[in-house]
């Protein structure tokens, strides 16, 4: 009962990470396509 | 020591979900600036092309990338300006040149003109008859094109300058219409009149109005189809139409081009359209030429506003 309990906890803080993990690199991609839609407009 | 180890993993959970969502607003935060700077940039481009203004465009985000971007618009922007200034200047200089060459053309065109009137009455044999009538078909071109080449450059560089008044449209039609009646008698031609009942009234030159007429009614008996429609609305919209054989839709969106003529017209110096659009267009209006079933339309109106 207390090992399943840790796995739980373990599996929701990994869920949790992962789902802050996902939408930083989406964040992070969006900003990386927007400072290459910039360079791009200057270099045309 | 159970109760404690559970307090440190959701004193973890929180401390991590806090790093996470800091790092996530900063982020959005960051999104933000750059989405506003890429506005900001995109209205000032908009601005400053219209506008003959030395302020640069400043953009609140101070990412690189952005700042680079502003930078080098910046640098075409300097470049359009004083590109802009080159051509403003370049194209003063050339009416200027206009004016001063069309009119120092119509002294000796004058002379040249009086001159031949003195040599048509002396005797000549008929060949020599036949050069002075070439002669003096060629002068009377020439007269022709440097008077209109001479309003036209006073018309073009001289804007602003135009003494608005209420005028009753229907009044200066007739008149106009009325001055060419030696014209239509001469050709044949019976113009139809459509006007309504009521005067249709705008803010408008009365002197440029009634020189677009002219332009619109003489080019109409000089190379028209031997009929004329005239339609006044009560919106204020004028429309001119006649017969126009060999032309086309292509060709009648270039008629108010400077130096534009139609086969039709080739005697034409192509500036009467074009002097009467610059006119219609000081005076806050729209004119437009449309050719369909063998019938040219030139429509002209002008916005309803406050007399």
């Amino acid at each position: 009962m207390e090992t399943g309990l840790w796995v739980t906890v373990g599996v929701l803080i990994v869920v949790i990470i992962m789902v802050f993990l996902a939408v930083i690199a989406a964040l992070l991609i969006k900003i990386y396509v927007m400072k290459k839609s910039a360079r791009e407009i200057e270099a045309k | 020591m159970e109760t404690g180890l559970w307090v440190t993993v959701g004193v973890l959970i929180v401390v991590i979900i806090m790093v996470f969502l800091a790092v996530i607003a900063a982020l959005l935060i960051k999104i933000y600036v750059m989405k506003k700077s890429a506005r900001e940039i995109e209205a000032a481009f908009a601005d400053r092309l219209i506008t003959d203004t030395n302020v640069m465009i400043d953009i609140s985000s101070r990412d690189r990338d952005l700042r680079h971007l502003a930078n080098s618009m910046n640098v075409q922007l300097r470049r359009f300006r004083a590109e802009r200034r080159r051509f403003q200047q370049g194209d003063l200089e050339l009416k200027d040149a206009v004016t001063n060459i069309s009119h120092d053309l119509r002294t000796p065109l004058t002379a040249i003109c009086g001159y031949l009137e003195l040599l048509e009455q002396e005797e000549k044999s008929e060949a020599v008859d036949r050069y002075i009538g070439i002669i003096k078909e060629r002068t009377e071109v020439l007269t022709q094109l440097s008077e209109e080449l001479f309003r036209y450059s006073v018309i073009t560089s001289t804007k602003d300058r135009m003494n608005k008044e209420p005028v009753v449209i229907n009044t200066v039609l007739e008149e106009s219409i009325a001055a060419f009646y030696g014209l239509f008698t001469e050709r044949k031609i019976v113009p139809e009149i459509e006007m309504p009942g009521k005067k249709v009234v705008r803010m408008l030159d009365r002197s440029a109005l009634s020189r677009v007429f002219s332009n619109l009614i003489s080019n109409v008996v000089k190379y028209g189809g031997g009929d004329l429609k005239v339609v006044l609305s009560e919106d204020g919209e004028i429309i001119f139409s006649n017969r126009a054989s060999g032309l086309d839709e292509v060709q009648a969106g270039r008629l108010f081009d400077r130096f534009y003529t139609v086969e039709a017209a080739r005697r034409s110096t192509g500036l009467g359209l074009a002097i009467s659009k610059t006119l219609v267009e000081e005076m806050d209006g729209r004119i437009t030429a449309k050719y369909e079933g063998g019938r040219l339309s030139i429509c002209i109106s002008f916005s309803d506003v406050d007399c």
